[in-house]
């Protein structure tokens, strides 16, 4: 065990970024005794995260190996069986599909609305605080609640939009938004950026008030119009925000699980079937739980390679500045 | 390195080590229920009656317990229906089950009995005949190799056809016996610019149930079983694939309400396209009763059994519910099996039994006298019926309940045919039962 507490130590060091030379004004390097306070402050979180985080992730890869119901005592291992079928399970790599458009699409349409939003909020100033406002709301509901709402929206017969579209003549336009199998995953999609949109707008929000006033006052010297100081300014100030929205976005899209549960349940016939509800499913409604841990680890790998790589040409960008 | 620093260190091992020796796979847990000092004993009851009058109806009974056995502690926890069968499973598979628990029967109840994590009852119903108390087809689906497994407490329940009467009236129709009429009834409404049948398949159980009954029409109650018990019986036989076609013919020719795969019965879309006369019929369990009921439309709505079909094998009065359910069962874990024994037995005792009456249930006892018109309609017809089969999806294993319920989704959608589902089925049932013979 003491090895592990070691490596927590190292760790440690690495991400805290403790000085490496002897600090120039003359404080005292660290000592052993500061070395194990830090231990003795580290170890409680470590030990909730090893507990809450890094034995799951492991256990669940264990369980990938077994043909388990949950109940069984004694469930019989099946050594990679799981992974095999896994690979050639049509409906899982559907449900990947589906989370990859759900990722891609929701960069593409949350950042550059979201970024819209919070650059005409911020040239508006107090006059557009109520904007403010009513942008944040669906930011406020929780995913169920929003879920429920928009089934309400879509109902083929009483929602909002076929009635809309039959009030203003376009009735031939009216749609089984959510029992099509072909157009379910983009109603479901349009939701999902009308609930996230509120809350990328905010972070680039406060990107924005944190640009230095002088920049501004500055460009303003310099003749430049509103459009050039955001293209020229504001945009490449924002360039760490915006990665990091990207990345919040893709990890998120790719374990969203609420919303999408609720309002088809992966359904019709899968079409809005994500990792994360195929992995539910499996584990939950077919209790096959050993199936279930192996699409949960298999979305676990995918997640963490996806935030490396995005996190890798983030940085990348930002040091070729 | 100081001493002081070498206690703390080997202090933060110690709790770590002992966390990760707390982690292991599938650990003991703690029994819910502890025999305590002095003959106490405390006694763990769930249940998820928790819509109406469904916790008066327990508490009413536990506190006559309670008053009676004063040694004995209950504590009750009410759950969601939704997640129940989640947190059951979590539960039982961590040994952390409480004593009483409620079940539909069917497959889960059988493999949690397979897996030794229920009681058997047979001996506590054997004393004083009082398993003779009950309706004989409420433990068809808790009785596993012979020995019973739960005792049925809330409710009876089947699937018939609900129709709205000021509809029905209005185009002078009336309620269908066999498919040809049922037929000219749908072709009458549709006429009209009334769908004949709202369906809310978004859960996907709705659906199967014109599935399961159009099976056990054509092919009587024995060609599923036969099938699911794999005596002789395939669910590709005749019967499977008449009742797949039949399906899709009432989705070609327009029957049911559009969009029925995205629509949610769980959030009234169904009851409102009827209360609103753009459905007419509604094939669904007599719980619907209840809320007709608590809309205050029980009026309007009145039902027909599944009507028979053309040369098909089936008894027209076989049924498609469960008797009895919510089933209570003991989990092997607990430790005065014997008073837990007793405390269901007060939920069902004819106190018990005359609060499930005023509250619009049929309980599952012998010669109950039923107030509603309309529940004592549906007594007659589950005690006349020729057999009462559990939902599929509650009997199979449900790994088999999940391709089902998935298929029959497909099948209404259009992306499947019915022999193609017919040879999924079947396969999926080879592989986790065995062939059939």
């Amino acid at each position: 065990m003491s090895s592990s507490i070691q490596q927590s130590v190292h760790g440690a060091e690495a991400t805290t970024s403790l000085p490496p030379k002897k600090p120039r004004d003359g404080r005292a390097s660290w000592r052993s005794g500061d070395r194990w306070a830090v231990v003795v402050f580290l170890a409680p979180t470590f030990l909730l995260l090893a507990v809450f985080l890094l034995i799951p992730i492991i256990q669940s890869f264990r369980l990938s190996t077994l043909n388990w119901d949950g109940l069984q005592p004694h469930p019989a291992a099946v050594g990679l069986d799981n992974w095999k079928e896994l690979l050639h399970d049509p409906i899982f790599w559907k449900a990947l599909r589906n989370s990859a458009f759900l990722a891609v699409v929701s960069v593409v349409v949350q950042i550059p609305i979201g970024l819209s939003l919070a650059i005409l909020l911020d040239r508006g100033g107090r006059r557009f605080r109520v904007f403010k406002i009513g942008f944040f709301f669906p930011l406020l509901m929780s995913s169920v609640a929003v879920a429920i709402l928009f089934q309400g929206v879509y109902d083929n017969t009483f929602g909002l939009l076929n009635t809309l579209l039959e009030q203003f003549g376009m009735g031939n336009l009216s749609q089984d938004w959510l029992g099509n199998p072909d157009l379910a995953l983009w109603s479901v999609q349009a939701v999902v950026c009308w609930q996230f949109i509120p809350f990328y707008m905010l972070l680039f929000l406060a990107a924005l008030q944190g640009i230095p006033v002088e920049l501004h006052e500055a460009a303003l010297l310099d003749g430049v119009s509103k459009r050039q100081y955001t293209r020229l300014v504001q945009i490449p100030m924002l360039r760490a925000a915006i990665a990091t929205a990207a990345l919040l976005i893709v990890i998120g899209s790719l374990k969203y699980f609420d919303l999408i549960w609720v309002m088809t349940g992966g359904g019709p016939e899968h079409s809005t079937s994500v990792l994360a509800t195929y992995m539910y499913e499996q584990a939950f409604r077919t209790y096959r739980v050993g199936y279930g841990a192996t699409i949960a680890t298999a979305l676990f790998i995918f997640v963490f390679v996806v935030a490396l790589l995005v996190m890798r040409t983030t940085r990348q960008a930002q040091e070729d500045r | 390195m100081k001493l002081g620093n070498k206690l703390l260190a080997a202090a933060a091992a110690t709790v770590v080590s002992t966390a990760l020796a707390g982690c292991s796979f599938g650990g003991s847990g703690s029994s819910s229920s502890s025999a305590g000092p002095g003959g106490a004993s405390e006694i763990a009851l769930w249940h998820i009656q928790t819509t109406g009058d469904g916790p008066k109806l327990i508490d009413q009974a536990v506190e006559r317990f309670k008053a009676d056995n004063p040694k004995v502690k209950v504590q009750v926890s009410p759950l969601a229906n939704d997640a129940y069968k989640d947190k059951l499973k979590v539960a039982l598979g961590a040994h952390d089950a409480p004593c009483i628990f409620p079940t539909w029967g069917g497959g889960p109840l059988a493999s949690y009995a397979k897996a030794g994590q229920v009681l058997d009852l047979s001996t506590y119903l054997a004393k004083d005949d009082y398993k003779s108390r009950f309706v004989p087809a409420s433990w068809t689906n808790v009785t596993f190799n012979d020995k019973v497994y739960g005792i049925p407490v809330e409710n009876s329940a089947a699937a018939v056809i609900w129709y709205s009467k000021p509809i029905f009236q209005k185009y002078n129709l009336t309620p269908p016996t066999t498919w040809a009429e049922f037929q000219q009834v749908a072709e009458t409404l549709k006429a009209n610019g009334v769908a004949p049948v709202a369906l809310g398949n978004k859960p996907k159980w709705p659906g199967i149930m014109w599935y399961d009954y159009l099976v056990a029409r054509f092919g009587g109650g024995q060609a599923f079983t036969a099938a699911a018990l794999r005596t002789g019986g395939h669910f590709t036989d005749e019967a499977f694939v008449k009742a797949g076609d039949t399906l899709q013919t009432m989705v070609d020719k327009g029957y049911f309400a559009a969009g029925f795969n995205g629509t949610d019965y769980d959030n009234g879309a169904v009851r409102k396209l009827l209360y609103n006369g753009k459905a007419a019929m509604e094939l669904m369990g007599n719980w619907e009763y209840g809320n007709f009921t608590a809309d205050k439309k029980q009026a309007d709505f009145g039902f027909f059994p599944f009507p028979s079909v053309d040369g098909g094998q089936g008894d027209p009065s076989e049924l498609l519910g469960t008797v009895g359910d919510n089933f209570y069962s003991i989990a092997a874990n607990c430790k005065d099996p014997a008073s837990a024994f007793k405390l269901i037995q007060y939920m069902i005792d004819d106190k018990s039994v005359q609060a499930r009456v005023a509250a619009g249930r049929i309980p599952p006892v012998v010669g109950v006298q039923l107030t509603d018109p309309v529940n004592s309609q549906l007594n007659d017809l589950i005690q006349k019926a020729k057999g009462v089969q559990l939902w599929w999806d509650q009997y199979m294993p449900s790994e088999f309940a999940q391709l089902h319920l998935n298929e029959v989704q497909a099948l209404l959608g259009k992306s499947t045919t019915s022999a193609d589902m017919a040879k999924k089925q079947e396969d999926l049932a080879n592989s986790l039962l065995g062939p059939s013979s």
